[in-house]
């Protein structure tokens, strides 16, 4: 049941754009003590059913340009393959550590454009 | 002579703009099967900054992007057994209910505050997690 609430908040911040992704993660990890990789491998196969609905409709009102979107869509699934690898392999504590540490990275930059597109430009 | 340096300005441009693709697919890549998540806060601001693209197609855009990253991340969490499916479809489906009343939301509440409060709690989720 609490599972459900979770995958409903991140639900409500994918739905407004934001990084749903990670508040799920966090909120399984956190809150409901879910093993980390566990928890990121929940994240994947949550993001699969919406994104799939989501492409059809954006490829139908042409949002997506191509030239830009198919070489990262290719370069990223290396990228991601090699990742991937490593996440299994790695000590757990030490995926949950650097997790954190991404965490706080997104923080910081997401502060940064927070005050560059409400305060500077107010 | 004019045209000819304009000619090798353009290709030099065009050579950084791939520089760039490599660059973001690679890292983002990377991170996505990393932590499984993020690939969107990463990508999106790449897209609007780097590419000059609008909020709307650069979401689009980074959505398609991210959807192969995804599957080939979940060759090795599968291989690895770390799929739990019944805690995915809880989950997923507590995600699409909450997903269509966020999407409706977005029209209404500001995201000023709304930022500050995701900021918020992912400092605080990063304070915990590292206490943990």
């Amino acid at each position: 049941m609490i599972e459900g609430i979770a995958g409903v908040v991140s639900g409500i911040i994918s739905g407004m754009g934001m990084g749903g992704g990670t508040i799920l993660i966090t909120i399984l990890v956190c809150f409901l003590s879910v093993d980390q990789k566990v928890a990121q491998a929940v994240n994947l196969v949550f993001f699969i059913p919406t994104s799939i609905v989501a492409t059809i409709v954006n490829i139908k009102n042409k949002q997506i340009v191509w030239k830009l979107a198919i070489p990262i869509a290719i370069l990223g699934s290396i990228g991601a393959f090699l990742g991937a690898f490593i996440a299994t392999k790695i000590d757990v504590k030490m995926l949950r550590k650097m997790f954190a540490i991404f965490l706080l990275v997104i923080a910081i930059f997401e502060s940064y454009s927070w005050y560059k597109k409400y305060i500077k430009k107010a | 002579m004019h045209k000819q340096l304009k000619t090798r300005n353009t290709k030099f441009m065009k050579n950084k703009e791939k520089v760039k693709i490599i660059f973001v697919g690679i890292i983002t890549g990377l991170l996505c099967g990393l932590f499984a998540s993020g690939g969107g806060l990463i990508l999106v601001p790449a897209y609007v900054y780097i590419f000059k693209q609008n909020e709307k197609k650069a979401r689009a855009m980074s959505v398609f992007c991210i959807l192969p990253m995804v599957l080939a991340s979940l060759f090795f969490y599968n291989k690895a057994n770390y799929i739990d499916w019944k805690l995915g479809i809880i989950c997923g489906v507590g995600g699409i209910i909450g997903g269509v009343i966020g999407a409706n939301l977005m029209k209404k509440i500001n995201d000023k505050y709304l930022i500050l409060i995701f900021i918020v709690f992912l400092i605080y989720a990063s304070v915990s997690i590292l206490k943990m």
